[in-house]
């Protein structure tokens, strides 16, 4: 039973938000509310699959937020907009991942060949691309006009937005990644002892820079979904990612210390937050408390979920 | 060869600091008069005691994410007080942030749950405490109050938030080099475990560093009412990356045990003349961030004492 509790903590956890909430409201456990769970979710999700492959590794990724936004005025104004007069249509979408891949690799490689932590290394690149989008902004905000983009939030099928399928592919994707390459294996590998894997004689740099620059294409990707969801550049739309979908990841199990967790764990978090979230507003909850009784449950989720880690010597940073 | 390394290493924050100041005196002579310096200083020093407040929890290998947020919490606090409390209300709030603060690094070692975490589940509640306060509106503070006159107001030609910002940071600077508590946070940084089986209690320098991280950013808080006169829910909130930025910059290591507040304090001098530099070289206000940036990196990567980093994470 315990050890059930331990390895499906996090499951059990949004099982049990999940009937709370039907039972005490009405308007929870609907299908309308269901789907609204689900597309406020999708985003979150799109930036916490390329989390956690760097978590994963023990490292530390915080530019989503500067990349996302960057992606997203690339976007708009390189696809048919009300500003400027370039339209390269749909090759836009790959520009744009590329941009995101190459910013991620090169977080990576600077961390890895200069020497420098994950976390001051994307810190720098956070700030760097956030600078970036204010300077490539066109002055006034640009609308999208493609409907190719902007249909992919307007048109629905069974309810619920492409966007929330476009993720659902890309969360079986990074399923598939995780558990049938040995990118996926290494990860976790190199999180669990990396000093063993380099004296083993693998290659562990190129499996490195690959997590950044994975990472760094998810949020390329939400920054793209983030333009069809609002129809236009904005330089701040990336902004308010970074501490939800790093606190989904943790509460999931996917920890910051590294080699545990996964995918799957990390799409339980995003469920478990967004559900929170819908759920406290549908129970009345004053909305400026919002916020705090969500950073009370982080605190508590992370703490109920690793309590059987911890021992009388452990080192926690 | 290895002799410059190790000079850039020690020096590097304060030759970069020089070399920024040169650049930007160059381009505008004006910045160097005693009124523009004073008005900077005036205007950044509640981002100051932030950085000064951060170092310490950095300096043991945590990371306090809630002190912007706390002072936040801390101008809406210390501006509802104020029509009751009077003067009283600075060392009230203060105290109390203190006292939420120690709470916090308590918690790091009972439910063993990274700083990381607990901080930013702190940073949610303080904001969520802050709005539903002041019902997302402005609180204005009642005029007149000696102390928050005080600290908006000048001495020996000096502002008054800045100069004491000089005196808490002069503090922790003694306090870090000549007591128990100050070496045992250096050795908490550098080795825990160690520490742990020589018999210092963990807890309680935990506690300490994040009181002190919570305590100086309820002063930033406060400072930055007695300049404005009013308090939001957000004040503050900007002020939590530019402060962490002048820690790492000022030559303090995230990786724990190495640094100090007299480097933290040249890292925020720092980021200040970047933006000063960007406004008057007539880029656009934009390359602010990208200037920032890269700061860091070229900072970080000839600071950064690679013989604690074994592995790179």
């Amino acid at each position: 039973m315990s050890k059930l509790l331990q390895s499906q903590g996090p499951l059990l956890a949004l099982l049990g938000l999940v009937l709370l909430f039907s039972v005490i409201t009405d308007s929870f456990a609907s299908w309308g509310n269901l789907g609204a769970v689900l597309e406020a979710a999708a985003i979150p999700a799109v930036v916490a699959i390329g989390l956690t492959f760097v978590l994963m590794q023990a490292s530390i990724d915080l530019s989503v937020e500067g990349v996302a936004s960057l992606a997203n005025i690339i976007l708009a104004i390189t696809i048919a907009n009300s500003v400027t007069a370039t339209d390269i249509g749909l090759w836009a979408v790959p520009l744009v991942l590329g941009v995101g891949l190459a910013i991620g690799a090169t977080s990576g490689a600077i961390s890895i060949y200069v020497r420098m932590p994950s976390l001051i290394v994307t810190l720098g690149m956070w700030l760097t691309t956030v600078g970036l989008a204010a300077l490539l902004y066109p002055g006034r905000l640009p609308q999208i006009l493609d409907t190719r983009i902007t249909g992919l939030a307007i048109g629905k099928v069974w309810g619920l937005s492409w966007i929330v399928y476009l993720t659902l592919a890309l969360i079986i994707m990074a399923l598939l990644v995780e558990k049938h390459t040995r990118f996926g294996r290494m990860c976790r590998a190199i999180g669990e002892n990396e000093p063993v894997l380099v004296m083993s004689g693998i290659k562990v740099i190129r499996h490195k820079i690959a997590a950044f620059a994975l990472a760094g294409g998810c949020y390329a990707a939400a920054g793209i979904l983030m333009g069809a969801r609002i129809g236009v550049g904005n330089t701040q739309s990336g902004v308010g990612l970074l501490f939800p979908s790093i606190a989904a990841c943790v509460l999931g199990g996917t920890l910051l210390s590294g080699g545990h967790g996964g995918v799957r764990q990390s799409m339980i978090g995003v469920l478990i937050l967004v559900t929170l979230r819908n759920g406290l507003i549908m129970v009345g909850v004053d909305p400026l408390l919002q916020s705090a009784l969500e950073g009370a449950v982080i605190i508590l989720a992370v703490a109920g979920s690793t309590w059987h880690l911890r021992r009388k010597i452990r080192v926690i940073k | 060869m290895d002799a410059t390394l190790r000079f850039l290493r020690r020096n590097g924050a304060v030759l970069v600091l020089l070399v920024i100041l040169a650049a930007v005196s160059t381009a505008a002579p004006g910045i160097l008069r005693w009124r523009a310096i004073n008005s900077l200083l005036q205007d950044n020093a509640p981002m100051l005691i932030l950085i000064v407040g951060a170092t310490l929890p950095i300096l043991l290998g945590c990371l306090d994410l809630s002190i912007a947020a706390m002072a936040s919490l801390a101008a809406v606090s210390a501006a509802l007080l104020s029509p009751v409390l009077g003067s009283a209300s600075v060392p009230v709030v203060v105290g109390g942030a203190a006292a939420l603060g120690g709470l916090q690094g308590w918690l790091i070692g009972r439910l063993q749950v990274p700083s990381f975490v607990i901080s930013l589940g702190a940073l949610g509640i303080f904001k969520g405490v802050a709005m539903y306060l002041t019902g997302a509106n402005m609180v204005g503070i009642t005029p007149g109050i000696w102390i928050y006159d005080l600290l908006g107001s000048r001495s020996f030609g000096m502002s008054n938030s800045f100069l004491l910002v000089l005196i808490v940071a002069g503090l922790f600077a003694a306090m870090l080099k000549f007591t128990n508590l100050g070496r045992n946070i250096y050795a908490f940084g550098a080795n825990e475990i160690a520490v742990y089986i020589s018999g210092v209690r963990r807890d309680m320098v935990r506690s300490f560093a994040f009181a002190t991280s919570a305590g100086c950013a309820a002063l930033g808080g406060i400072m930055m009412i007695s300049q404005t006169m009013f308090a939001s829910a957000t004040v503050a909130g900007s002020l939590l990356l530019p402060a962490l930025v002048g820690v790492v910059v000022g030559g303090t290591a995230i990786s724990g045990g190495v640094g100090g507040v007299l480097s933290s304090l040249i890292g925020g001098l720092i980021a200040i003349l970047i933006r000063v530099g960007v406004t008057i070289s007539g880029l656009p206000p934009e390359s602010q961030d990208v200037a920032f940036g890269i700061t860091i990196l070229i900072a970080v990567a000839l600071t950064t004492d690679r013989a604690k980093i074994g592995v790179v994470k």
